[in-house]
Protein backbone atom coordinates (compact mmCIF):
# COMPACT_ATOMS: atom_id res chain seq x y z
CA UNK A 1 0.00 0.00 0.00
CA UNK A 2 2.05 2.75 -1.14
CA UNK A 3 -0.33 6.02 -0.17
CA UNK A 4 -0.61 7.84 2.74
CA UNK A 5 -2.93 5.41 4.55
CA UNK A 6 -0.53 2.60 5.14
CA UNK A 7 1.78 5.35 6.97
CA UNK A 8 -1.20 7.02 8.80
CA UNK A 9 -2.24 3.63 10.20
CA UNK A 10 1.28 2.32 11.50
CA UNK A 11 1.63 6.51 12.66
CA UNK A 12 1.30 6.42 16.72
CA UNK A 13 -1.80 8.36 18.03
CA UNK A 14 -0.85 11.85 19.57
CA UNK A 15 -1.40 11.76 23.01
CA UNK A 16 -4.28 14.23 23.98
CA UNK A 17 -3.54 17.14 25.79
CA UNK A 18 -2.75 16.50 29.39
CA UNK A 19 -1.97 12.93 28.91
CA UNK A 20 -0.17 11.30 31.86
CA UNK A 21 3.28 10.43 30.67
CA UNK A 22 3.43 7.98 32.90
CA UNK A 23 0.55 5.79 32.30
CA UNK A 24 2.00 4.28 29.33
CA UNK A 25 4.97 3.33 31.36
CA UNK A 26 2.75 1.52 34.45
CA UNK A 27 0.44 0.02 31.91
CA UNK A 28 3.96 -1.63 29.68
CA UNK A 29 4.76 -2.52 33.53
CA UNK A 30 1.95 -4.19 34.45
CA UNK A 31 1.60 -6.30 30.69
CA UNK A 32 5.18 -7.86 31.72
CA UNK A 33 7.53 -5.03 30.65
CA UNK A 34 10.36 -4.94 33.16
CA UNK A 35 12.38 -2.26 31.89
CA UNK A 36 9.58 0.00 32.13
CA UNK A 37 9.64 -0.11 36.17
CA UNK A 38 13.11 0.89 35.51
CA UNK A 39 12.04 3.94 33.64
CA UNK A 40 9.51 5.04 35.83
CA UNK A 41 11.69 4.84 38.96
CA UNK A 42 14.31 6.91 37.46
CA UNK A 43 11.44 9.29 36.41
CA UNK A 44 9.18 9.46 39.73
CA UNK A 45 11.67 8.22 42.61
CA UNK A 46 14.24 11.00 42.88
CA UNK A 47 11.72 13.80 43.35
CA UNK A 48 9.42 11.51 45.82
CA UNK A 49 12.86 10.95 47.58
CA UNK A 50 13.84 14.67 47.71
CA UNK A 51 10.14 15.55 49.01
CA UNK A 52 10.48 13.04 51.85
CA UNK A 53 13.92 14.02 52.95
CA UNK A 54 12.74 17.89 53.04
CA UNK A 55 9.73 16.76 55.50
CA UNK A 56 11.59 14.31 57.10
CA UNK A 57 14.95 15.81 57.47
CA UNK A 58 16.27 11.98 57.64
CA UNK A 59 18.02 10.79 54.85
CA UNK A 60 17.28 6.75 55.54
CA UNK A 61 13.98 7.85 56.22
CA UNK A 62 13.44 9.31 53.67
CA UNK A 63 14.38 6.06 51.81
CA UNK A 64 12.46 3.98 53.50
CA UNK A 65 9.30 6.50 52.62
CA UNK A 66 10.39 6.67 48.89
CA UNK A 67 10.80 3.05 48.57
CA UNK A 68 7.74 2.21 50.08
CA UNK A 69 5.39 4.84 47.92
CA UNK A 70 7.22 2.85 45.03
CA UNK A 71 5.94 -0.26 45.80
CA UNK A 72 2.35 0.92 46.52
CA UNK A 73 2.96 2.08 42.73
CA UNK A 74 3.97 -1.46 41.62
CA UNK A 75 0.81 -3.40 43.49
CA UNK A 76 -1.66 -0.49 41.86
CA UNK A 77 -0.38 -0.80 38.60
CA UNK A 78 -2.80 -3.48 37.37
CA UNK A 79 -5.54 -1.78 38.66
CA UNK A 80 -4.48 1.89 37.18
CA UNK A 81 -6.93 3.40 35.32
CA UNK A 82 -5.21 5.74 32.89
CA UNK A 83 -8.88 7.65 32.56
CA UNK A 84 -9.64 8.92 35.74
CA UNK A 85 -7.95 9.66 38.62
CA UNK A 86 -4.91 11.55 39.67
CA UNK A 87 -1.66 11.68 37.29
CA UNK A 88 1.01 9.38 38.11
CA UNK A 89 3.11 11.54 39.66
CA UNK A 90 1.04 13.49 42.01
CA UNK A 91 -0.20 10.26 43.30
CA UNK A 92 3.07 8.93 43.64
CA UNK A 93 3.64 12.41 45.97
CA UNK A 94 0.59 11.83 47.68
CA UNK A 95 1.95 8.54 49.02
CA UNK A 96 5.15 9.84 49.79
CA UNK A 97 3.50 12.91 51.80
CA UNK A 98 1.16 11.11 53.61
CA UNK A 99 3.87 8.29 54.35
CA UNK A 100 5.91 11.09 55.76
CA UNK A 101 3.05 12.81 58.03
CA UNK A 102 2.44 9.36 59.69
CA UNK A 103 5.94 9.16 60.03
CA UNK A 104 6.07 12.71 61.82
CA UNK A 105 2.69 11.85 63.99
CA UNK A 106 5.00 8.37 65.04
CA UNK A 107 8.16 10.57 65.97
CA UNK A 108 6.10 12.73 67.95
CA UNK A 109 8.15 15.99 66.41
CA UNK A 110 5.55 17.76 65.17
CA UNK A 111 3.30 19.93 67.38
CA UNK A 112 -0.25 21.13 67.71
CA UNK A 113 -1.76 24.23 65.38
CA UNK A 114 -2.15 26.34 68.54
CA UNK A 115 1.40 25.39 69.79
CA UNK A 116 2.72 26.57 66.33
CA UNK A 117 2.33 30.19 66.18
CA UNK A 118 4.85 30.42 69.49
CA UNK A 119 7.78 28.46 68.36
CA UNK A 120 10.20 27.91 70.60
CA UNK A 121 13.29 29.88 70.33
CA UNK A 122 15.31 28.96 67.77
CA UNK A 123 17.62 31.81 67.55
CA UNK A 124 20.62 30.69 68.96
CA UNK A 125 21.08 28.22 66.73
CA UNK A 126 19.60 29.76 63.97
CA UNK A 127 21.96 32.72 64.23
CA UNK A 128 25.08 31.05 64.32
CA UNK A 129 24.06 28.96 61.08
CA UNK A 130 22.56 32.16 59.45
CA UNK A 131 26.48 33.39 60.04
CA UNK A 132 27.75 30.38 58.77
CA UNK A 133 26.02 31.58 55.79
CA UNK A 134 24.00 28.06 56.17
CA UNK A 135 20.65 29.11 55.18
CA UNK A 136 19.46 25.80 54.04
CA UNK A 137 20.25 24.97 57.25
CA UNK A 138 17.87 27.70 59.00
CA UNK A 139 15.15 27.05 56.38
CA UNK A 140 15.46 23.22 57.27
CA UNK A 141 15.13 23.98 61.21
CA UNK A 142 12.32 26.74 60.55
CA UNK A 143 10.53 24.10 58.31
CA UNK A 144 10.53 21.60 60.99
CA UNK A 145 8.78 24.17 63.61
CA UNK A 146 5.47 24.62 61.42
CA UNK A 147 2.45 21.95 61.77
CA UNK A 148 2.80 18.96 59.28
CA UNK A 149 0.03 20.42 56.68
CA UNK A 150 2.02 23.77 56.39
CA UNK A 151 5.38 22.27 55.87
CA UNK A 152 4.19 20.16 53.18
CA UNK A 153 1.95 22.92 51.38
CA UNK A 154 5.05 25.42 51.89
CA UNK A 155 7.66 22.62 50.48
CA UNK A 156 5.76 21.59 47.52
CA UNK A 157 4.82 25.03 46.56
CA UNK A 158 8.11 26.51 47.38
CA UNK A 159 10.67 24.13 46.93
CA UNK A 160 9.12 21.21 44.47
CA UNK A 161 7.65 24.75 42.50
CA UNK A 162 4.04 22.56 42.24
CA UNK A 163 0.96 24.97 42.06
CA UNK A 164 -2.06 24.92 44.21
CA UNK A 165 -4.37 23.14 42.49
CA UNK A 166 -1.46 20.06 42.28
CA UNK A 167 -0.87 20.97 46.04
CA UNK A 168 -4.61 20.64 46.46
CA UNK A 169 -4.67 17.23 44.74
CA UNK A 170 -1.88 15.82 46.94
CA UNK A 171 -3.52 16.93 50.15
CA UNK A 172 -6.78 15.99 49.16
CA UNK A 173 -8.33 19.07 49.69
CA UNK A 174 -9.74 22.56 48.37
CA UNK A 175 -7.20 25.23 46.21
CA UNK A 176 -8.75 27.42 48.90
CA UNK A 177 -7.50 25.40 51.71
CA UNK A 178 -4.15 25.13 50.19
CA UNK A 179 -4.00 28.77 49.98
CA UNK A 180 -4.90 29.02 53.79
CA UNK A 181 -2.19 27.02 54.51
CA UNK A 182 0.70 28.53 52.72
CA UNK A 183 -0.56 32.04 54.08
CA UNK A 184 -0.25 30.99 57.69
CA UNK A 185 2.87 29.38 56.65
CA UNK A 186 4.48 32.83 55.34
CA UNK A 187 3.61 34.42 58.26
CA UNK A 188 4.94 32.08 60.53
CA UNK A 189 8.29 31.88 58.51
CA UNK A 190 8.27 35.60 57.73
CA UNK A 191 8.02 36.00 62.15
CA UNK A 192 11.38 33.18 62.95
CA UNK A 193 14.18 34.78 63.79
CA UNK A 194 16.17 31.95 62.42
CA UNK A 195 15.37 33.47 58.81
CA UNK A 196 16.14 37.34 59.34
CA UNK A 197 19.11 38.34 60.26
CA UNK A 198 17.87 42.24 59.92
CA UNK A 199 16.47 41.29 63.20
CA UNK A 200 18.49 42.09 66.25
CA UNK A 201 17.50 39.14 68.57
CA UNK A 202 18.22 41.40 71.85
CA UNK A 203 15.66 44.08 70.21
CA UNK A 204 12.92 41.20 69.74
CA UNK A 205 13.11 39.74 72.73
CA UNK B 1 15.97 23.54 37.53
CA UNK B 2 12.65 23.74 38.72
CA UNK B 3 11.08 26.08 36.63
CA UNK B 4 9.30 29.38 38.40
CA UNK B 5 5.93 30.46 37.93
CA UNK B 6 4.53 34.46 38.38
CA UNK B 7 2.67 33.87 41.48
CA UNK B 8 5.89 32.15 43.20
CA UNK B 9 8.05 35.09 42.59
CA UNK B 10 5.27 37.59 43.66
CA UNK B 11 4.44 35.79 46.92
CA UNK B 12 8.20 35.32 47.80
CA UNK B 13 8.92 39.45 46.99
CA UNK B 14 6.59 39.69 49.95
CA UNK B 15 8.94 37.57 52.61
CA UNK B 16 11.96 38.67 54.16
CA UNK B 17 14.72 38.43 52.01
CA UNK B 18 16.70 36.03 53.49
CA UNK B 19 13.78 33.75 53.65
CA UNK B 20 12.75 34.49 50.04
CA UNK B 21 16.52 33.32 49.17
CA UNK B 22 16.83 30.67 51.61
CA UNK B 23 13.29 29.02 49.59
CA UNK B 24 15.27 30.26 45.79
CA UNK B 25 18.48 28.16 47.20
CA UNK B 26 16.45 25.04 48.08
CA UNK B 27 14.36 24.70 45.25
CA UNK B 28 17.10 25.21 42.91
CA UNK B 29 18.83 22.32 44.49
CA UNK B 30 19.33 19.27 41.86
CA UNK B 31 17.07 16.61 43.43
CA UNK B 32 19.62 14.39 45.56
CA UNK B 33 21.36 11.35 43.29
CA UNK B 34 19.67 8.13 44.24
CA UNK B 35 21.69 5.95 45.72
CA UNK B 36 22.44 2.58 43.79
CA UNK B 37 21.24 0.52 46.94
CA UNK B 38 17.66 2.03 46.83
CA UNK B 39 17.07 1.76 42.98
CA UNK B 40 18.15 -1.96 43.60
CA UNK B 41 15.83 -1.93 46.57
CA UNK B 42 13.14 -0.48 44.40
CA UNK B 43 13.53 -2.35 41.33
CA UNK B 44 13.72 -6.04 43.32
CA UNK B 45 10.06 -5.00 44.55
CA UNK B 46 9.08 -4.16 41.08
CA UNK B 47 9.66 -6.83 40.11
CA UNK B 48 8.63 -9.37 43.20
CA UNK B 49 5.56 -6.97 42.96
CA UNK B 50 5.54 -7.39 39.17
CA UNK B 51 2.16 -9.40 37.47
CA UNK B 52 2.85 -12.45 35.74
CA UNK B 53 1.36 -13.15 32.22
CA UNK B 54 -1.04 -16.27 32.67
CA UNK B 55 0.62 -19.24 30.42
CA UNK B 56 -1.46 -21.22 28.70
CA UNK B 57 -2.93 -24.45 30.40
CA UNK B 58 -1.13 -27.41 29.96
CA UNK B 59 -2.47 -29.76 28.04
CA UNK B 60 -3.81 -32.86 30.40
CA UNK B 61 -2.75 -35.58 29.47
CA UNK B 62 -5.20 -38.52 29.06
CA UNK B 63 -4.66 -41.53 30.88
CA UNK B 64 -3.64 -44.58 28.70
CA UNK B 65 -6.17 -47.58 28.58
CA UNK B 66 -4.71 -50.68 30.08
CA UNK B 67 -5.79 -54.13 29.49
CA UNK B 68 -9.17 -54.94 27.97
CA UNK B 69 -9.21 -51.54 26.91
CA UNK B 70 -5.79 -50.63 25.43
CA UNK B 71 -5.63 -49.73 22.10
CA UNK B 72 -4.38 -53.27 20.79
CA UNK B 73 -6.64 -54.85 23.64
CA UNK B 74 -9.72 -57.60 23.71
CA UNK B 75 -12.17 -55.40 22.82
CA UNK B 76 -10.55 -53.46 20.08
CA UNK B 77 -10.04 -57.47 18.67
CA UNK B 78 -13.97 -57.70 19.02
CA UNK B 79 -14.67 -54.49 17.13
CA UNK B 80 -12.62 -55.17 14.52
CA UNK B 81 -14.49 -58.51 14.01
CA UNK B 82 -17.66 -57.17 14.27
CA UNK B 83 -17.36 -54.00 12.36
CA UNK B 84 -18.75 -55.45 9.10
CA UNK B 85 -21.90 -56.37 10.02
CA UNK B 86 -22.17 -52.63 11.79
CA UNK B 87 -25.09 -52.39 8.82
CA UNK B 88 -27.18 -55.30 10.59
CA UNK B 89 -27.89 -52.98 13.73
CA UNK B 90 -30.73 -51.05 12.03
CA UNK B 91 -32.47 -54.61 10.79
CA UNK B 92 -31.87 -56.65 14.01
CA UNK B 93 -33.90 -53.23 15.79
CA UNK B 94 -36.10 -53.50 13.38
CA UNK B 95 -36.90 -57.49 14.10
CA UNK B 96 -37.09 -56.87 17.35
CA UNK B 97 -40.12 -54.06 17.31
CA UNK B 98 -42.07 -56.52 15.13
CA UNK B 99 -41.39 -59.16 17.51
CA UNK B 100 -42.35 -56.88 20.32
CA UNK B 101 -45.78 -55.92 18.41
CA UNK B 102 -46.72 -59.05 17.52
CA UNK B 103 -46.22 -60.13 21.33
CA UNK B 104 -48.55 -57.30 22.86
CA UNK B 105 -51.04 -56.87 20.53
CA UNK B 106 -54.51 -57.15 21.04
CA UNK B 107 -55.83 -60.19 19.49
CA UNK B 108 -59.20 -58.22 17.74
CA UNK B 109 -56.29 -56.36 15.96
CA UNK B 110 -56.41 -59.45 13.32
CA UNK B 111 -58.38 -59.28 10.70
CA UNK B 112 -61.32 -62.07 10.17
CA UNK B 113 -59.97 -63.83 7.00
CA UNK B 114 -62.62 -66.58 7.32
CA UNK B 115 -65.23 -63.58 6.88
CA UNK B 116 -63.18 -62.27 4.26
CA UNK B 117 -63.15 -65.06 1.85
CA UNK B 118 -66.86 -66.17 2.31
CA UNK B 119 -66.97 -68.98 4.63
CA UNK B 120 -68.68 -67.82 7.32
CA UNK B 121 -66.60 -69.42 9.92
CA UNK B 122 -66.30 -68.24 13.37
CA UNK B 123 -62.73 -68.33 13.86
CA UNK B 124 -61.50 -69.29 17.10
CA UNK B 125 -58.82 -68.45 19.22
CA UNK B 126 -57.06 -69.83 22.06
CA UNK B 127 -54.45 -68.15 23.84
CA UNK B 128 -53.75 -71.67 25.68
CA UNK B 129 -55.30 -74.28 23.41
CA UNK B 130 -56.61 -77.17 25.33
CA UNK B 131 -54.10 -79.94 24.75
CA UNK B 132 -54.35 -82.86 26.49
CA UNK B 133 -50.94 -83.45 26.67
CA UNK B 134 -49.62 -80.52 28.45
CA UNK B 135 -52.68 -81.03 31.08
CA UNK B 136 -51.72 -85.07 31.40
CA UNK B 137 -48.19 -83.69 31.75
CA UNK B 138 -49.18 -80.86 35.06
CA UNK B 139 -51.87 -83.51 36.16
CA UNK B 140 -50.76 -86.96 35.31
CA UNK B 141 -54.33 -89.22 37.83
CA UNK B 142 -56.45 -86.79 36.23
CA UNK B 143 -55.49 -87.05 32.86
CA UNK B 144 -55.90 -90.77 33.04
Amino acid sequence: MPGGAGRMLNRPLPAPPGADPDAALLAAYAAGDGQAAATLAARLLPRGLRVAGRLLGDPAEAEDVAQEAMLRLWRAAPGWRPDGGARIETWVHRVVVNLSIDRLRRRGRTRPLEAAADPIDPRPSAEAALIAGDRAAALHAALGRLPERQRVAVVLRHIEALSNPEIAAILETGVEAVESLLARARRTLAADPALRHDIDPDEEG
Amino acid sequence: MIPEDDDLRRAEGALPADLAAALAAARQEAPPAVPAALMARVLADAAAAQPRPRPDPAPVPRAVPRGAFAPGGLLAAIGRILRPFAGLGGVSTAALAAGLWVGIAQPGAAPDYFALIGLGLEPELALLPDHGGLADFLDPEAGG
